[in-house]
């Protein structure tokens, strides 16, 4: 690996390790209760909106009132970006002349802004006006990260709060999440990103006169780009206005942009623990929780790095030169932007499918077999290294509960989780969230590998193929919503099937965490004994991350080792 | 022609607005699933505060 990707890394992981705490202790504030920095200046306004959309936010909610809320506030983001990219044609902030987007796409794309994935079947450039693009997209980036984040809040409640019925106010929490978190923390990185050069205005399509002759016009397309962008990574959402996404120089046109965008990805994931360690009076347990994240993110990372560095060895023995000099990064270089160069992919990649973010700023399918295995086995484990924006917190205490409940078999302790027993109710919805994801996910996959239409719309046979396929339906199931390429989505299937996806992965994954949340802020927490198994131990890390990686090795392997496997040992 | 196409569009847009609506009524189901997965359980109001911004007398209980 090239010694810039080693300091590229080490940068990242001293900027996480700084904003971290910052973040997280603010984060604590914000949901824990009591004054809260900036209160003098977001209170009034939270008032405001409270008072406009009728939310008596004194009014706490037993967890059934919570996801009643969440399903229809969500529902009504469905219909509303659907009817939005159907009538574009017919609404300002069109200068382009987009046309109305056909019924299939327009659901896939409204159900994948809002279940934050941001799979996209589409080139946002040539398909979406600026009104979609901002009062649909851009709105759905920033309320359905708030949403995630309102439900990981809740877990955490669930986990500190004794013997109450309650767990929180669905409005309430995406409103602070709003105005004290996402927007102000988007308003700063889109400056920042203007100032580099990101593109922000209004305009439609500039002809300029390239300097290749053989080309007579060009055609760049303008709007707001850096607005969209920096929400796009801090909310974990990941689709780009451009079709390029962040290989595309207005989005992502250097360094320093680059960096600031892997970490914006990260940031909020990662501060999330620090939040719940805080807000559970367990900074240890925080601890615990992050440095599980840490190790998962940072082995797929180094491994995605090393496998895109090493290059493709029949380019090598085709007498390609793909070492480290100077001229070149050196590595396997096809698909990624010669400005990042393979290994800050490669730490692009795997952050963006630990986080559920789907933000690419190369292509997967030129991957090295192995280097996409990584990327795609990463999505698997449930993005939770560190996962999407309280999702990730959320998945990962999930696979905690489990580990606390096999542990405690195999040394025949009762199980505990922060002093609340964990019993048969808990265990049958942890259950129900580990099953779903991969039902969705290989079901999907399953029958679209025996339809000559879906296979028909794949670019490579044999292995390459399947993983083309399993990637797609991974990253919907998991909400990621990055591609792999090589797939002609905008197809009546894979708009239904991947739309179908992307919503079990979503609300049918927050429902049993919401009950989980309910069932254990009703209990009242049993007292430490000698035979409490500690959860704050690095031991007890150990056994999460042997957990996650049994459950997703045991599901998924077989996929695996017919995909990414089988084309590495072909090559 | 643009009758047929527009006759199309509005089949479809009738298709995924179902399908959305029974996906969401499927949720709703598995909360109630869920629910009685739980059980109701001893319910005792919080003693928690509520963010300073919105700190309420006495919380009251929505359903």
């Amino acid at each position: 690996m090239e010694i810039s990707g080693i300091v590229l890394l080490l940068a990242m992981i001293a900027a996480l390790l700084i904003s971290t705490p910052l973040l997280g202790g603010y984060f604590a504030k914000v949901y824990g209760g009591g004054a809260a920095p900036g209160d003098r200046v977001f209170a009034p306004v939270e008032r405001v909106i409270y008072r406009a959309v009728r939310v008596d936010a004194k009014r706490e909610q037993r967890w059934t009132g919570y996801a009643a809320s969440l399903l229809a506030f969500s529902v009504v983001g469905v219909f509303f970006v659907y009817g939005l990219q159907r009538l574009q044609e017919h609404l300002p902030l069109n200068p382009n002349g987009m046309k109305g987007v056909q019924p299939a796409l327009a659901w896939n794309t409204a159900v994948s802004f809002v279940t934050n994935t941001n799979w996209q079947n589409y080139s946002g450039e040539s398909t979406m006006s600026h009104l979609t693009q901002m009062a649909g997209l851009s709105v759905q980036n920033f309320v359905s990260a708030a949403v995630g984040m309102s439900v990981a809040v809740v877990l955490i409640r669930g986990l500190s709060r004794r013997s109450a019925s309650t767990i929180g106010n669905f409005w309430v929490d995406v409103t602070r999440t709003l105005t004290r978190v996402l927007l102000p923390l988007a308003f700063v990185l889109a400056v920042v990103l203007v100032s580099q050069g990101v593109v922000q205005n209004f305009n439609g399509y500039t002809e300029a006169r390239p300097v290749d002759t053989s080309v007579e016009t060009q055609l760049i397309p303008g709007g707001p780009i850096a607005s969209q962008e920096a929400i796009k990574e801090f909310g974990t959402n990941g689709g780009g206005p451009y079709n390029a996404n962040a290989s595309h120089p207005f989005e992502n046109p250097n360094g320093l942009t680059n960096f600031l965008e892997i970490w914006a990805l990260l940031a909020i994931p990662f501060a999330f623990a620090y939040a719940f360690g805080e807000m559970v009076g367990d900074r240890k347990q925080g601890r615990v929780v992050f440095g599980v994240m840490m190790v998962i993110w940072l082995s797929a990372t180094l491994l995605a790095m090393g496998m895109e560095s090493s290059g493709n060895p029949k380019l090598t023995a085709a007498g390609a030169d793909q070492s480290v000099n100077a001229p070149q990064g050196g590595g396997n270089m096809e698909g990624k932007e010669v400005r990042f160069g393979s290994a800050a992919t490669g730490l692009f990649a795997a952050s963006t499918t630990g986080t559920s973010t789907g933000s690419v700023n190369g292509m997967h399918n030129s991957f090295t077999p192995l280097g996409g295995g990584v990327v795609l086995l990463h999505m698997m484990l449930g993005e939770v290294s560190p996962g999407g924006v309280g999702v990730g917190l959320n998945g990962l205490l999930i696979l905690a509960l489990l580990s606390v409940f096999i542990a405690g078999l195999m040394v025949g302790r009762t199980p505990e989780f922060l002093g609340k027993k964990i019993q048969a109710p808990e265990m049958k919805l942890v259950v129900l969230y580990v099953l779903v994801m991969p039902i969705v996910v290989l079901c999907f996959a399953g029958a679209s590998i025996v339809l000559d239409s879906a296979v028909g719309r794949i670019a490579n046979p044999g292995a390459h193929g399947l993983s083309e396929i399993l990637y797609a339906f991974t990253s919907a199931g998991n909400n990621n919503g990055s591609a792999f390429g090589g797939i002609g989505g905008n197809t009546q299937w894979y708009n239904t099937t991947l739309g179908l996806a992307m919503l079990t992965g979503r609300f049918l994954l927050i429902i049993p965490t919401l009950a989980i949340a309910g069932t254990l802020a009703r209990k009242r927490p049993v007292p430490v004994t000698a035979g409490t198994f500690p959860t704050n131990t690095p031991l007890f890390g150990g056994l999460v991350i042997g957990v996650a990686l049994i459950v997703a090795g045991l599901t998924f392997f077989p996929a695996l080792a017919l995909g990414p496997i089988v084309e590495h040992l072909s090559i | 022609m643009l009758a047929a196409i527009e006759l199309k569009g509005l089949l479809g847009d009738v298709v995924f607005v179902t399908i959305t609506v029974a996906f969401f009524a499927l949720a709703w189901l598995l909360v109630r699933l869920c629910e009685r997965i739980a059980g109701s359980g001893d319910v005792v109001l919080a003693e928690h505060q509520m963010p300073a911004s919105v700190a309420p007398e006495k919380i009251e209980v929505a359903s």
